[in-house]
């Protein structure tokens, strides 16, 4: 039984190849596929062209293709079939020492899996190289990415890495806590944040002065801020990276509603004592935490595989005071291929690139992820790749209805990933240095009490500005 | 008359050979592997690193000239650096005395110990060979504020137990009490220096009627006082360079309100972390650190004269 599936999947995958080997087995594999539906087809991208002639070694870091990794593991395993000619070498991941080592040696690799968030800052030390040539030189259409994704892999108006993975913020809510606590969920308008921190304080639970359940995790100390101080409708930066605005009024505002959100729950160091019992990102499924800001993994992952039963909602954060359909919002990210400076067969890693962000190579991957997932018995839920046009093939082909929680947070996805934004720090070649000023100087000193909102966030503007100055 | 330069300068030969003999070509020889790993490994990045501390260097980019700009910053204008020192301070005061008395504590009962010695001797050294980050794992797990193995027992005794990990006031304890756990080579070294004490002079101080701890103070603890200055003198250094425990146990970062941050863990944001790279500030950083730790070290060395006693110097 076993067997025939992956002979199934071998031959799919095979037909795939052939249809993908190509520009103009392209053109015909996509009128060929059945069962695409006739939307899908509108929005098609122009497909790339590829040039499978392409040869040599083509070193890769930072992409996990292990066997539990089916997504990706089948889209590399398609590639090397499709290039017989280039010898691809993958080291699965790395970190920033050593690609700055690796930098500094001149030993870089050709291709590299990196957070979009560190565009600016390897770009703009010259460890990736611009992608415009070849983008120019195939006319390659990259209207089909999110442009959240796209304006995050870019570094002064030059494009450096093409998108492959999407993360994206929502609200979850356990249903059964609000219920047993008297809330009707309907009534939940998350542009309304005095309720949700009224809520929050409403579903938290005690027991001998240690709190057991937590009421509503803002994630403000987790990088929350970005969200909302976006939301409230804030600014951490100038238009042209230059200028730090983290004491901006209306992020002050909306950081002072973050540490009101955890006083009304018992303070901060209640909830941090109560997330050392965390495991993994399993606090939602686990009932610790009544409703939370969390990434759409969080359906795919641990709800599927701690609590497929549970009785949830997923609502979309809305701008403060738009009301209950007012404008949606959220904070993405995700990883995107870059070519480095180093690369000494680039043609390949562009081709490797191109490759791995068809249409029909996303679709290949997503059926490999839902043959592994049939076999483990777990539901498919579709990925975000950064690309509308796969995340749509995903939704509309792959996906079965899983019920109405699960279908409707799906169906959610594309609308909020086009009104995402990501985070508008990225731009800065300091950016990582940004993200830890906010977080340790902003965010904590005011979730801790040390010192008021106002007061941390003018502080962590200063360091931040100097960061940004002693670039 | 002629023929005597000509002696002497045949006879200066065999004189300079002798100078490079085989002996000491033979000993060049043998510790030149030594030299050049050296001057290599160590030298060479010590001084590079006294260079890179005066200027602007993130690796990528030409290392930039700026004097005396890191130091003047990290001493006048940095709000971590001071409070990281000061943490690393309280630690090494809380963890030297401690470290000392535990490693002393246990070797006084294994000296004594009529069975099981290796069995004790084995368990109580087994935590130093084991990888601090497991060590620092496990005792997260103990210390865990609400499901910990110790907060339990604590709370079964209704004794108010503390928030370890969370509480900035617990942080620093936390991690002495990981690091105590590791008393294994001090001990074997106190345990040592206790079975070389002479007998005799336990039996005289008896026959003068001194008690347990009279013959303790006054023969024990100057007999063993070598080692002991040694013990003290590596732990203040070890523990001024304190990294991996508070790595791991808060995550790379400096824990509740930075209550955690220690010197070596600053140093290594500033160069590697979070996109910070700067090698020039984290290279100043370990110079102030190295001549903090010289400074304390030849303090050390000179309050030693007062209380370390050397058998043969009798």
């Amino acid at each position: 039984m076993r067997r025939t599936d992956l002979m199934n999947r071998r031959a799919s995958r095979r037909d795939m190849l052939k249809q993908s080997a190509g520009a103009a087995a392209i053109a015909g594999a996509t009128a060929g596929m059945g069962g695409i539906p006739a939307v899908a087809l509108r929005q098609a991208s122009t497909p790339p062209v590829l040039n499978t002639d392409v040869s040599g070694d083509l070193v890769e870091w930072g992409f996990g293709v292990a066997e539990t990794n089916p997504l990706a593991r089948s889209r590399v395993e398609a590639f090397q079939e499709a290039y017989p000619n280039v010898n691809l070498q993958i080291v699965e991941s790395f970190d920033e020492q050593k690609l700055l080592t690796a930098a500094a040696a001149e030993q870089l690799p050709d291709v590299i899996w990196l957070s979009r968030f560190e565009t600016a800052t390897w770009a703009a030390r010259g460890v990736l190289q611009p992608l415009t040539e070849f983008i120019e030189r195939d006319n390659y259409d990259t209207s089909n990415f999110y442009e959240a994704a796209l304006r995050e892999a870019t570094f002064e108006d030059e494009l450096y890495g093409i998108p492959g993975g999407m993360d994206v913020r929502m609200l979850f809510v356990n249903v059964d806590h609000l219920t047993e606590a008297g809330i009707d969920p309907a009534t939940i308008d998350t542009s309304n944040w005095e309720q949700l921190n009224e809520m929050g304080a409403q579903l938290v639970q005690s027991e001998g002065g240690n709190v057991t359940r937590w009421g509503f995790d803002n994630k403000i100390q987790a990088g929350g801020i970005w969200l909302w101080g976006r939301a409230n409708g804030g600014s951490f930066i100038d238009e042209d990276g230059t200028e730090a605005t983290f004491n901006d009024d209306l992020v002050v505002e909306a950081l002072e509603w973050g540490v009101q959100g955890y006083e009304a729950q018992g303070g901060f160091q209640a909830y941090e004592s109560l997330a050392t019992t965390f495991q993994g990102d399993e606090q939602f499924p686990r009932g610790l935490v009544s409703m939370t800001i969390y990434e759409q993994w969080m359906m795919s992952g641990p709800l599927v595989t701690v609590a497929p039963d549970m009785n949830f909602l997923v609502f979309p954060v809305r701008e403060r005071g738009s009301g209950p359909e007012g404008q949606m919002t959220s904070f993405t990210g995700g990883n995107a291929w870059y070519i480095t400076s180093g690369a000494k067969n680039p043609d390949a890693a562009w081709e490797f690139i191109k490759f791995l962000h068809t249409d029909e190579t996303w679709r290949l991957g997503a059926m490999a992820v839902k043959a592994a997932r049939e076999s483990e018995n777990r539901p498919y839920f579709p990925s975000l790749t950064g690309s509308m046009t796969a995340d749509r093939l995903q939704i509309e082909e792959i996906y079965e209805p899983l019920g109405e929680t699960y279908d409707a947070a799906v169906a959610l996805l594309p609308e909020l990933l086009e009104v995402s934004e990501n985070r508008e720090i990225a731009k800065s070649p300091v950016a990582g240095q940004l993200d830890d000023i906010m977080q340790n100087e902003g965010v904590e000193p005011a979730l801790r009490g040390q010192s008021s909102a106002e007061e941390a966030l003018t502080t962590a503007d200063e360091s931040a500005q100097n960061a940004i100055d002693s670039f | 008359m002629a023929d005597i330069p000509l002696d002497s300068a045949q006879l200066s030969v065999p004189k300079r050979r002798r100078f490079l003999s085989e002996e000491t070509t033979a000993g060049w020889l043998t510790v030149l592997p030594w030299l050049v790993g050296f001057a290599i490994f160590t030298a060479f990045p010590f001084l590079s690193s006294l260079y890179f501390s005066f200027t602007d260097y993130d690796v990528l980019r030409p290392p930039e000239w700026v004097g005396l700009k890191n130091y003047d910053r990290l001493l006048t204008d940095d709000r971590l650096f001071p409070l990281a020192l000061r943490n690393t301070f309280v630690y090494a005061l809380m963890y030297v005395p401690l470290h000392i008395i535990t490693a002393l504590g246990v070797a006084l009962l294994l000296n004594q110990a009529a069975r099981a010695k290796g069995i004790f001797r084995t368990a109580f050294y087994l935590p130093s060979v084991t990888p601090a980050i497991a060590t620092a794992y496990l005792w997260l797990w103990i210390l865990n504020p609400q499901d910990g193995l110790l907060n339990r027992a604590l709370e079964f005794l209704h004794i108010p137990a503390p928030a370890w990990t969370v509480d900035p006031n617990w942080t620093k304890p936390t991690i002495v009490l990981t690091a105590l756990w590791g008393l294994g080579g001090a001990m074997i070294m106190f345990l040592a220096a206790l079975q070389g004490v002479p007998r005799d002079l336990y039996e005289a101080a008896e026959l003068d009627g001194a008690g347990r701890w009279q013959r303790f103070r006054a023969v024990t603890f100057p007999m063993i006082s070598g080692v002991t200055f040694f013990v003290a003198t590596i732990s203040t250094i070890s523990s001024l360079n304190v990294f991996t425990q508070g790595y791991v146990m808060f995550d790379k970062d400096g824990g509740p309100e930075n209550s955690a941050l220690f010197i070596v863990m600053y140093l290594f944001k500033r160069a590697f972390g979070s996109g910070y790279f700067q090698m020039g500030y984290a290279s100043a950083i370990a110079w102030i650190l190295f001549l903090i730790i010289l400074v304390v070290t030849v303090l050390q060395f000179k309050l030693a004269k007062r209380w370390v006693y050397y058998e043969d110097n009798r």
